[in-house]
């Protein structure tokens, strides 16, 4: 029981006086300095604490998202070689180049020397022949499907 | 409400950063989508000729009562198409001989360019000095004058455009050539890499596509042969015509290819 009446003498310790005039002295004299509660750099620090948490985690976000095509790129297997849209587009360049081949020696009406049935092209290959034949400037007015041939119109006007 | 300041503050700081990052590369693809195409551009205002002809036939097939005035405004509605069709036709030889100049051939055939530059030279020479004539005239004088012209086309223009298009054909036909065996080369890296070679639907489709592009390329060899010896013939672009066509085989196996190994692996 010593020991309760101990701690309870605890409660009656007190600081020197002469230190407590001290400190309170020091506490009282030394100056204030207010921080205003709204200032623009406090904003514009709290701004950019706040944008560059947004931003941080946008990058991550993408980086994750992105990460399935960088795998795709970065990939030691190179899968993005049997990619079928890019070999499809591949194809479709070649097939374009095939018919502008096609055409280049032969009148439309006559059919190409190929072993194969001739295929149908479908019509984004057509036009792409057209543009094509177009850029280069191969003539091919008598395969115009739609609008008039420079023959055509030599013909209307021989009338 | 401070804090909310602060924040749409904060926001517009995170759509800065975005936009000095992001636009770039956003603004680059745009610029590619929205550059202009000079093929459309080059087409001049002279080269319609849907709307003159159109103008034409639905002239002639107006009927009137002053006949010779008729007879007048049928000869301006010919003489405007008559040079529309010159137009387009210079134009056409332009476009051709910026081709040939710029087709990419080998050191072997490349002098056959000149002979076919300096043609479409003197065709381009030729519409120049019709276009002339074909604004004046009687009416017969410019029937007379269309039916040259058509002749002229199918006899001297004609061959020229066609050996002209071998050249550029050939010089395309071997940078898809060069593309394909790439593709072929990535190809076999990642199904050995990945042991797919070991079955044997994938091995069988991966020889036939190297079969088939070992078929091109002999082909569009034997072309460029063939354009050594002589000036392009029907011959040699029917041997760039079999070419593409072995080329077209090779991206067939190639695609069957793609749906096999999707078998093993998610593409």
């Amino acid at each position: 029981m010593d020991i309760l009446r101990t701690l309870k003498q605890l409660k009656k310790i007190e600081p020197d006086s002469g230190y407590t005039r001290r400190s309170r002295s020091m506490i009282v004299e030394s100056p204030v300095t207010e921080q205003p509660l709204w200032s623009p750099w406090r904003v514009l620090v709290h701004g950019l604490e706040f944008g560059s948490a947004i931003a941080l985690t946008g990058v991550f976000l993408i980086l994750v998202l992105g990460g399935v095509s960088l795998w795709k790129n970065l990939s030691p297997y190179k899968l993005t070689s049997l990619d079928p849209a890019s070999l499809q587009a591949e194809a479709e360049a070649v097939d374009v180049h095939f018919e502008l081949a096609k055409l280049n020696y032969l009148p439309a009406e006559e059919p190409a020397p190929s072993a194969e049935a001739p295929k149908a092209e479908p019509e984004p290959v057509k036009e792409e022949v057209q543009k094509k034949a177009e850029d280069l400037g191969l003539s091919l007015s008598a395969t115009t499907s739609s609008g008039t041939g420079m023959d055509q119109a030599l013909d209307l006007l021989s009338e | 409400m401070r804090t909310m300041k602060n924040n749409i503050l904060g926001i517009g700081f995170a759509a800065l950063f975005f936009l000095s990052f992001g636009a770039p590369a956003l603004g680059a693809e745009t610029a590619v989508a929205s550059s202009p195409v000079p093929a459309a551009e080059a087409k001049s205002v002279k080269c319609d000729l849907d709307v003159r002809a159109k103008a034409l036939t639905d002239f002639i097939g107006q009927e009137a009562e002053d006949t010779e005035k008729k007879a007048e405004q049928e000869l301006v509605l010919r003489q405007e198409l008559l040079q529309s069709v010159l137009a387009c036709a210079e134009e056409e030889a332009g476009k051709l001989h910026a081709s040939v100049e710029g087709a990419k051939l080998t050191d072997d055939i490349v002098f056959r360019k000149a002979a076919v530059l300096k043609g479409l030279e003197n065709a381009r020479n030729f519409y120049r000095a019709q276009l002339e004539k074909a604004g004046t005239g009687t009416l017969a004088e410019n029937k007379n004058l269309a039916k040259e012209l058509k002749d002229w086309r199918a006899k001297t223009y004609q061959p020229l455009s066609e050996e002209a298009g071998s050249l550029v054909l050939w010089g395309e036909n071997r940078e898809l050539l060069n593309v394909a065996e790439t593709r072929y080369k990535q190809i076999g890296q990642t199904i050995r890499m990945l042991k797919l070679i070991e079955q044997e639907n994938i091995r069988n489709r991966y020889a036939e596509s190297e079969r088939n592009l070992r078929r091109a390329s002999e082909l569009n060899e034997q072309a460029r042969l063939a354009l050594r010896r002589s000036a392009a013939t029907e011959d040699t672009m029917q041997l760039e015509r079999a070419a593409l066509d072995a080329l077209s085989a090779t991206y067939k196996s190639f695609l069957d290819l793609s749906e096999e190994v999707k078998k093993y692996l998610p593409i």
